[in-house]
């Protein structure tokens, strides 16, 4: 382009000469400027210097923006050149704002309040300047004013009241005085049709129970349960005016083109294994579990997720289960502070390793800004095999939340496994064949729309067979579980994991209260092994988070240990062990290590029994793996029940040999207590 | 889940449960598909049963299935605070190369010996009062549900 501006010039120079009459005969014809002369004229042949072909960024972002009040996202710059660009910003208010210096993403670091306005001259025009950068060190400079403009605060967060709040509704470019666009009587968050509505959000019972057929089992009408979502969709769902809420599942991946998902994936804090990428895998058990979380809502397709503005942080690490790999999903990946929850529906029948709490310690401690990421589990699926979920380390312990299944009758699933550490209960169907099971995504085109009762695995009108309704199994309950905790950390992002836990337990619902295994503890807490704390209840959490709640104190810790070499006799008789706690403090979590000689221990029930008379059952007997010798050398037991009780007084543990022949010798007994 | 593989697990499990809680004969059957090994995790020695081929399905542990005490992938250690044992030193005397050490503080040797993982592991517990954790780095055999 220059050297063509060259050429210009030198033949404009050479026709203004000519027009001097230098040398030139009287009657010849004058030169027409810009025209190369063609007679009488001794052009020398000289050609125009030639400039090196440089190009410099060129922004193609307004240098004036408008943005609402309440919004981190400012705007994400642009500038064009042939080679990659990087950004960076300076200026008077630059200060306030950071930029992504690769992607040219400009945020608020706070988002701004247009009633107390950070600006320099606090007019609500912030000046910054960006430049941008190339390879071969080209810079451009774009000054830009953001002014950031007034919103009514007054008002509801969901101004017509139609289950979509104000600020998705701007996100999505819906109106945000319509609550009912179609006209076909049915608010817009809740309509099925229409480029808004989810196709087969009626079915989704788990969030919005019609009682009515969800998949076809046959059950032609159920009871309405449900997670109670819809008064916090007003509010709530994963999309505070651009701050994401981020949710982790490590699965076998997440199909991230899904038509579905696509749009809340977030591929910079999703993983390939051990690389930053795509987390999409073979097996579509991690895509059904995204879907159950954050299915992407009002864009016309398929389903919906619990937090369905979310945006997804994907792992198939299931499908090469390398340790360093599951460190830096769980702790030091990219970007790995801002992701709130991770939920993981896995687990194995029986482990003692400590690798897994090991990392979800540094991650508690450290991730979220010290608040701790959430640890959410599946609880197993291996009643009906004498399976217990205290058999595993990776989900008895302190920083996991353990999860049991319900099916729509709020009765636990027939294959959730049981165990004292289970801390809370969510939705997952029991078979798609005989009730209502979740419906999700799946990978797309491998779904089946037609069939019997076993191979029909979608709705009809799934043309695209991308969808399903089999998704069952403490798989899909503890997904439930940890969306409805992202939620709850959109309303009061400053809990810790701790007061998550403590708000779990303190707001779940009793269920099923005839079950016999339900415990009341000394403040009223109720406690199961099949339920844990009840149903998770989202609602109650947040209206709790949002108004009297005050963030838990440290952790502290007490323990003791006591040597008791006794034969537990084989004849069904129950002898106590007893432990004194000196320690004064209110219990959150509570650990016994049992080292006994018997290579039976599924022979066992033990009971752990509080200072305050609390009684808990930690083990059952007939829990049994194929080796059974688990307690020679100590293994520990995890309890949930004790939430809110005081530390301080003797502890009692009572075991009893059940099951005839074999006996064995109680070595020692290990108590800790972890609380505040 | 499929509700198709239900019936069937019940069955084995009333099958198996009759005998099992009764005379115990299915478990100790079942334990003669295993070989012990010992490792020492987070100070802690503990038994691990390995499945002596890789027919066998374990409820066991998750160092099922494909693994083999055979087997030579590489260890896991932890070391206690203030040892005063040189990494390069404690490769060369076990056959270990470093590959990377993990943020909570396990190193990740690959094995380079003539040994399998569970020799060297048993070696280490032997010798190295240091250590805290010592267990084979194999890969691990956790499944959805």
């Amino acid at each position: 382009m220059k050297s063509n501006l060259f050429l210009l010039i030198f033949v404009i120079i050479i026709g203004l000469l000519n027009g001097c009459g230098g040398g030139s005969s009287s009657n010849s014809t004058e030169p027409i400027i810009g025209q190369l002369p063609t007679d009488n004229i001794d052009v020398p042949s000289i050609e125009p210097p030639v400039e090196p072909d440089i190009q410099i960024p060129i922004f193609i972002t307004e240098n004036t923006l408008l943005v609402r009040e309440n919004t981190v996202i400012a705007t994400s710059v642009q500038a064009d050149d042939d080679s990659s660009v990087s950004y960076s910003i300076s200026g008077t208010d630059s200060l306030l704002f950071i930029i992504d210096s690769r992607l040219g993403t400009l945020k608020f670091k706070t988002a701004p309040n247009f009633e107390s306005p950070l600006d320099n001259n606090q007019d609500n025009i912030y000046e910054i300047t960006v430049t941008a950068t190339d390879t071969a060190n080209n810079k451009a400079v774009l000054t830009m004013y953001i002014s950031v403009t007034d919103i009514d605060e007054s008002s509801a967060d969901d101004s017509d009241n139609d289950y979509i709040s104000d600020n998705i509704e701007i996100l999505i470019q819906s109106d945000l005085g319509e609550s009912d666009i179609n006209n076909n009587g049915i608010e817009d968050g809740l309509d099925t049709q229409g480029v808004y509505g989810d196709t087969f959000f009626d079915h989704l019972w788990y969030i919005r129970s019609l009682g009515t057929l969800t998949n076809e089992s046959g059950v032609r009408s159920i009871i309405p349960n449900d997670l109670n979502l819809l008064g916090l969709y007003h509010t709530y769902m994963g999309y505070n005016y651009g701050e994401n809420i981020i949710v982790q599942i490590v699965d076998t991946g997440v199909e991230a083109d899904h038509e579905d998902l696509v749009a809340n994936m977030d591929l910079s804090r999703s993983y390939d294994n051990a690389t930053v990428g795509d987390p999409s895998g073979s097996n579509a058990h991690g895509t059904k579990v995204a879907g159950i979380m954050a299915a992407r809502a009002f864009n016309g397709k398929g389903v919906r997720g619990i937090i369905p503005f979310a945006k997804i942080a994907g792992s198939n690490w299931l499908e090469a289960q390398r340790t360093p790999a599951l460190e830096k999903a769980w702790l030091t990946g990219d970007g790995a502070n801002d992701i709130a929850v991770s939920n993981n529906s896995w687990g194995s029948y029986f482990d003692t390793d400590t690798l897994y709490e090991s990392i979800m310690e540094l991650g508690t401690r450290t991730l979220r800004d010290g608040k701790g990421r959430v640890y959410v589990f599946a609880g197993g699926n291996d009643r009906i095999d004498g399976g217990n979920a205290n058999l595993q380390y990776a989900l008895s312990n302190r920083y996991a939340i353990a999860v049991a299944g319900l099916k729509h009758d709020n009765t636990y699933a027939d294959y959730s496994t049981p165990g004292s550490n289970i801390l809370v209960s969510g939705y997952s169907g029991n078979y798609y064949q005989d009730s209502p099971t979740l419906g999700s995504t799946t990978i797309m085109g491998t779904s089946s729309n037609t069939g019997n009762i076993d191979t029909q695995t979608t709705w009809d009108e799934d043309v695209q067979e991308n969808y399903t309704f089999t998704t069952n199994g403490t798989s899909a309950a503890s997904p439930t579980v940890a969306a409805s905790i992202a939620l709850v950390l959109e309303a009061c992002p400053d809990l810790t994991y701790r007061d998550i836990k403590y708000l779990v337990a303190k707001n779940a619902l009793q269920i099923d209260s005839s079950n016999p295994t339900w415990v009341t503890n000394a403040v009223g807490f109720k406690h199961s092994i099949d339920y844990g704390f009840g149903l998770i209840n989202p609602q109650g959490m947040i209206d709790e988070c949002t108004t009297t709640y005050t963030i838990l104190p440290s952790e502290r810790n007490a323990s003791i240990t006591k040597v008791f070499n006794e034969q537990i006799p084989d004849d069904r008789s129950t002898l106590s062990f007893d432990l004194n706690v000196t320690e004064d403090m209110t219990v959150e979590w509570v650990e016994v290590t049992i080292d006994n000689t018997n290579r039976f221990a599924s022979d066992y029930r033990v009971a752990l029994i509080s200072p305050e008379g609390t009684k808990t059952t930690i083990m059952t007997e007939n829990t049994s793996p194929d080796i059974n010798n688990w307690m020679n050398g100590g293994f520990r037991l995890g309890a949930a029940a004790l939430m809110g009780e005081k530390s301080q007084g003797l502890w009692r543990v009572e075991m009893t040999d059940l099951v005839a022949d074999d006996a064995g010798t109680l070595r020692s007994i290990q108590l800790k207590v972890y609380g505040h | 889940m499929n509700k198709t593989t239900l019936p069937l697990a019940a069955l084995l499990f009333l099958l198996g449960s009759s005998l099992a809680f009764s005379d115990k004969t299915d478990l100790k059957m079942a334990e003669k598909n295993y070989t012990e090994a010992i490792i020492l995790d987070e100070g802690v020695k503990r038994t691990i049963h390995i499945p002596k081929d890789s027919n066998t399905t374990a409820k066991a542990s998750t160092y099922e299935s494909i693994q083999t005490l055979s087997k030579k992938e590489g260890v896991m250690v932890s070391f206690r605070k203030n040892n005063g044992l040189s990494i390069g030193v404690f490769e060369t005397k076990y056959g270990l190369k470093l590959q990377e050490k993990l943020a909570i503080g396990y190193y990740i040797f690959e094995n380079v010996s003539d040994k399998s993982d569970m020799e060297i592991v048993q070696d280490i517990i032997k010798n190295e009062s240091a250590v805290k954790t010592v267990k084979p780095n194999w890969e691990k055999k956790n499944i959805p549900r």
